[in-house]
């Protein structure tokens, strides 16, 4: 074993010399392993589970490393259940909302750190307040004023409502409180306008909080479901989330399989982004 | 004089183009999230049929609601959400991350592992969940304790164990995040302070003791009010995996205001509940303010 490099922790490198504290080690290693596994088996079920045939999937005991393999019913379920559609929503609903995301929060960001105009301190502030409250608490009065709008069955709201998203709000303003005023100062001066300044000078510059802020507001409305469940009610309107919540008349291999197709798309996106993932949780997570 | 009344021209016309920046912001915040709440605070106090105000009934409806078996039965089941998931959903993190951050080899692969529950959504995590945990012979959880020769269980379909089974679920689907950020923290403890404990004679628990469990205190303190916050907005889970039964052994706060205003029809019991959890959460964020201030200083 190579311990070189091990200069954090209680334990030490010196401390490593002695069996009994590579016993600790090895056993530390292996609860880690073992936390991994409950993390990755639930998923990795379902994926090994949507592979077996009709019969291998109801039979008792259950098998948990399947006999069987029919990728083909991935392709029948796909059909019969014509996720097509669903998928073509739901691309539609995760695309807005990033926009959204970044146009209304980034917006709103800029004028409370940068340009602060009188009152904007106030409006700030009552952004942050609502973080307190879950808007769960508020679901069925929000729900009464996307009807009052006429807005039933569609996506605006949807897409809208991720621009109003105190989270990103923060998440943007400490961005750009830390961006050096002397560059905004320079542009001032040589007559740039607020619009030009936020898309010349504050745009370029955000790339990193942009990444993160579309990594978060992507999984975020892939993942939605309340709201959604709530407004999409006609049939051809509905995402992939709301139709999994609706395939309850489905019989239970076809819902393995569906659940599948929704989890496939965020683990793509994780394995590209990862690292974008981890640094954003690590710096913005414990505001949230 | 008129130079002045420039300047506030000016300033007007300056903070004019900036307010356009916020305007659509505002009218996007009162639409989602202000308007709604404060609706919500107006409807407690109106007998209403579906979304129309009837009449002004004063306390009535927080009276109606606070008699309910309905709301108690929810209340102490949210208590109990809190209980377990500061057992289990509160401490897990912790130790997970202080033990992580001790290991040299596969560092990269146990970051990415406890973050990759967060990825899945929460709807196909809390299905995935409950299909595992199906009651049957043929449920995978019932194979596989199985081979112990254990069970079968009920597992959720058991009004004993729905709660802590649900909170273990969303545990299981959020602790990563936790981890990273205790981990993040514990990387920033002088090597030095361990190595002092060492030349004292200290060994391991003497070292988690006096410094890895006080760095993390602070930031341990704050994760525990917002995981209190967190615990009382539970309702998608419930509706998800057991949809508040068996016997409504689940139902929660939130799913009890789901339930009066898109089953049972009673906007105004929705209000009312849906005001009070408000207002506890008020009380728990305004602690949580208090105690974040206290870190500052």
């Amino acid at each position: 074993m190579f311990f070189e490099n091990k200069n954090y922790g209680f334990i030490s490198q010196i401390d490593l010399k002695q069996k009994r504290i590579q016993i600790l080690y090895s056993f530390i290693m292996v609860f880690g392993f073992l936390i991994i596994i409950l993390c990755i088996f639930p998923p990795l079920w379902v994926i090994l589970s949507s592979l077996k045939d009709t019969k291998e999937f109801y039979g008792i005991p259950a098998t948990i490393i399947p006999r069987s393999f029919n990728p083909e019913k991935l392709w029948i379920v796909w059909n019969s259940v014509g996720f097509t559609k669903y998928f073509i929503n739901s691309l539609i609903v995760v695309f807005g909302s990033v926009v959204c995301a970044m146009l209304f929060n980034g917006m709103l960001a800029y004028a409370v750190s940068i340009l602060k105009p009188k009152g904007s301190k106030v409006v700030f502030n009552l952004v942050v307040m609502s973080m307190m409250i879950p808007t769960t608490v508020s679901m069925m009065t929000l729900f009464k004023n996307i009807v009052d709008v006429k807005l039933l069955n569609s996506y605006i709201p949807l897409m809208l409502g991720v621009g109003a998203n105190a989270y990103f709000c923060i998440l943007y303003k400490q961005f750009f409180d830390a961006i050096p005023k002397s560059y905004i100062e320079a542009a001032r001066i040589d007559g740039c306008s607020k619009l030009k300044i936020f898309t010349h000078i504050i745009t370029p510059m955000s790339k990193a909080v942009n990444t993160v802020i579309t990594i978060f507001a992507l999984n975020a409305a892939w993942s939605d479901f309340l709201m959604p469940y709530l407004i999409l009610r006609k049939e051809n309107v509905k995402t992939v989330m709301v139709k999994l919540f609706s395939m309850s008349t489905f019989p239970d291999d076809y819902i393995v399989v569906s659940l599948f197709f929704t989890i496939v798309p965020p683990v793509i996106l994780f394995s590209i982004f990862q690292k974008n993932m981890i640094n954003g949780i690590q710096l913005g997570g414990i505001k949230g | 004089m008129k130079d002045l009344k420039k300047g506030a021209l000016i300033s007007f016309k300056q903070n004019f183009t900036s307010w356009l920046f916020i305007i659509p912001s505002i009218i996007l915040f009162s639409f989602f999230i202000w308007h709604p709440l404060l609706s919500g605070i107006r409807y407690s106090f109106f007998k209403m049929n579906g979304f129309k105000m009837i009449e002004f009934v004063g306390f009535d409806n927080y009276i109606n609601v606070l008699s309910s078996s309905d709301f108690y039965n929810a209340l102490n089941n949210t208590f109990s959400y809190a209980f377990w998931s500061i057992i289990i959903g509160y401490f897990a993190p912790i130790i997970i991350a202080i033990f992580l951050n001790e290991l040299v080899h596969f560092k990269g692969v146990f970051r990415l592992g406890v973050y990759f529950p967060n990825i899945v959504p929460g709807l196909a995590a809390y299905l995935m969940w409950k299909m595992l945990m199906a009651p049957g012979e043929g449920g995978v959880f019932n194979t596989i304790i199985g081979w112990f020769g254990l069970g079968p269980f009920m597992w959720i379909q058991d009004p004993r164990y729905s709660i802590p089974l649900i909170i273990m679920t969303m545990t299981w689907k959020a602790f990563g995040g936790a981890v990273l950020i205790y981990m993040a923290s514990l990387q920033s403890v002088d090597q030095n302070l361990y190595e002092a404990v060492a030349i004292d004679g200290g060994g391991i628990w003497t070292k988690i003791r006096h410094i890895t469990i006080p760095k993390i205190m602070p930031l341990a303190k704050m994760m525990l009010i917002l995981q209190f916050i967190n615990v009382f907005k539970v309702m998608q889970e419930p509706l998800i995996m057991t949809d508040g039964g068996p016997l409504n052994s689940s139902m929660s706060l939130l799913l009890l205001t789901y339930k009066y205003a898109f089953k049972y029809n009673k906007i105004d019991m929705a209000a009312t509940v849906g005001s009070l959890v408000g207002i506890l959460l008020f009380v728990i964020s305004f602690i949580y303010m208090k105690v974040t201030k206290n870190k500052e200083a």
